[in-house]
């Protein structure tokens, strides 16, 4: 008697496995030695940015810049907005105070800074995900994950200590009055979306604003009117530098949802891409400002980047800056 | 110092549960609705998925409250046992009742974030969501200068500081979550670290570190006190 022969094994090529079990697919690959992601970059590797300034012949300044398969373009649009009669001090408006604002409100007015930028919104930031950017793209209104992209990257521009641009260089005066503001429209598109847009998106808008060259605004008392004049090209002011990195964080021994086994160990893979981003759900972005101090930390999704962990972060954060700034001042 | 802190549970009779949380002028309710049926584009097939819909206290939603939703889904969806409830839905709504300051900058968004997630956690609680672990929230500023913590900083006080943090611990003391803004060290976001846990994580084993008065308003141990009385006052009829 014949005996049947055994069936076949039951496998299948690599990218159906990272279909049917995304997890346990970067998982396996982790767990090699060397531990080496599907990319092939080791866990602490970022992707090599590049960077092109003032591509776009329209915007008074622009950037191109590429890490890996994420590319987005950045421009910088200025309009001016001219004050009317009386708007200098109240703004033309009625505020209502609770008790013991109204000291608040005062200061507020004479360190103009911050809260002139935020008040008259003279920075408006927008990024836009570009049709078939990528897989998970749907057309329609902006996804939700693009309307906190903005938001995150118009919190890093009106940092609540230092601002990355000066109110100063906005304005447009004449004897002393405020006439008007240079209103700067940021808008990022993204081209390509290969996880980590944040990082990009953030070094092309330093790079857009540094290569920005403004005609030089003036008041003219005889037309009541502000007048560019086409001559002469000014740049804006710019604070200190600094340069995010983001990371996901994903334990060797958790399968999905799992209790987490003994010997497992907590990896952080940086600059994540977007197959990295959907497996891994906790995630750390540190932004590093010129001199090496920290400027934002944000954490967010899990429990498993303790002290060690985020001190390792801030670590290769500080070496990514290095990185950027180079690519940067390169290319402006 | 420490404001003072209050907190009530289980006040809105038709949502599966609820919880509010008043710090200082900042004032959130939060409901949460789940298990229930998940629309087709988000049902997953072997977990549960959450939505956080944030509400503001004046005007329409924008792209502020869209910030503070991801990052309220990103400190809450670990906790909850998604893979208790496979294909269906559970929905945090909150509603931001009062603002610390009158206008929308940023102070005044980063004083909402820690509120808010103290009231989802209790909504979650009293909705008896399975959860890992409890999570508590706080803000601590790193003043200017003279290099002070203040944890539960004022309007007033963020003005001052050099940096401000919102960190989120559980019971036992693990971070959570962390958003901090501002110029700072290692060192300095080290000892901000401490100051949270301090104030969030319930003390194991004693009493003896804080005097009680203090001890109830913070918020490790105020979330402990209310969870206590709400499961008193579900046993009574045993008594």
């Amino acid at each position: 008697m014949e005996s049947p022969a055994p069936a076949p094994a039951l496998s299948f090529p690599p990218q159906t496995f990272q279909k049917l079990s995304p997890s346990s697919y970067l998982l396996r690959h982790l767990q090699a030695t060397p531990p080496t992601r599907p990319s092939g970059r080791s866990p602490s590797a970022f992707r090599e940015p590049t960077v092109h300034t003032n591509s776009l012949s329209h915007a008074h300044g622009s950037a191109v810049v590429r890490t890996g398969d994420t590319a987005v373009v950045c421009g910088v649009r200025a309009e001016i907005l001219s004050l009317k009669y009386g708007d200098g001090k109240s703004q033309g408006r009625v505020t209502v105070l609770r008790s013991n604002e109204d000291e608040e409100l005062m200061n507020d007015e004479e360190d103009g800074g911050e809260g002139e930028l935020r008040s008259r919104n003279l920075i408006v930031t927008n990024l836009e995900l570009g049709t078939g950017c990528s897989r998970d793209y749907h057309p329609g209104p902006p996804s939700d994950f693009a309307q906190t992209t903005t938001s995150r990257l118009h919190r890093l521009i009106l940092s609540s200590t230092s601002s990355l641009i000066s109110p100063s260089s906005l304005r447009i005066i004449h004897d002393d009055e405020i006439k008007a503001y240079w209103v700067l429209y940021i808008d990022v598109l993204c081209i390509s979306l290969d996880g980590n847009v944040l990082d990009t998106a953030w070094a092309s808008i330093i790079a857009a604003l540094r290569s920005t060259r403004l005609p030089r605004a003036f008041w003219d008392a005889d037309s009541e009117s502000v007048l560019c004049d086409p001559e002469m090209k000014l740049g804006l002011q710019l604070g200190p530098l600094c340069f995010t990195a983001s990371f996901g964080v994903v334990s060797t021994g958790a399968e999905e949802d799992g209790e987490e086994q003994d010997g497992s160990k907590v990896v952080i893979l940086s600059d994540p891409d977007e197959f990295e981003e959907g497996v891994c759900e906790e995630a750390v972005m540190i932004c590093i400002r010129e001199g090496g101090t920290i400027a934002r930390i944000e954490k967010g999704g899990g429990l498993l980047c303790g002290m060690e962990g985020l001190g390792e972060c801030v670590r290769m954060a500080r070496s990514r800056y290095e990185t950027w700034e180079k690519a940067v001042r390169d290319a402006v | 110092m420490v404001s003072s802190n209050a907190a009530s549970i289980g006040f809105l009779p038709r949502a599966d549960g609820s919880g509010s949380f008043v710090s200082g002028r900042t004032s959130i309710i939060a409901s949460v609705t789940g298990p229930m049926e998940v629309r087709i584009r988000d049902e997953h097939p072997q977990k549960a998925h959450v939505e956080v819909i944030v509400r503001p206290a004046i005007g329409v939603t924008s792209t502020r409250e869209k910030y503070l939703e991801a990052r309220l889904l990103s400190a809450l969806k670990p906790l909850i046992l998604r893979s208790n409830h496979p294909r269906t839905l559970i929905q945090i709504v909150v509603q931001v009742v009062q603002t610390a300051g009158t206008d929308e900058n940023a102070s005044t968004t980063l004083l909402l974030l820690a509120p808010a997630m103290n009231a989802a956690v209790l909504a979650l609680l009293d909705a008896a969501v399975p959860l890992k672990s409890v999570l508590a929230a706080t803000t601590v500023a790193f003043m200017k200068g003279s290099g002070g913590v203040v944890v539960e900083p004022g309007l007033d006080e963020l003005k001052n500081s050099a940096s401000t943090h919102v960190l989120a611990f559980t019971s036992t003391g693990q971070l959570g979550f962390v958003e901090s803004d501002g110029e700072f060290e290692y060192e300095d976001f080290e000892r901000v670290v401490e100051a949270g846990r301090g104030v969030c994580s319930v003390e194991q084993k004693g009493h003896h570190a804080m005097d009680t008065e203090a001890k109830y308003h913070a918020v490790g141990e105020l979330i402990r006190k209310i969870m206590s009385q709400k499961v008193e006052m579900d046993m009574r009829w045993r008594a």
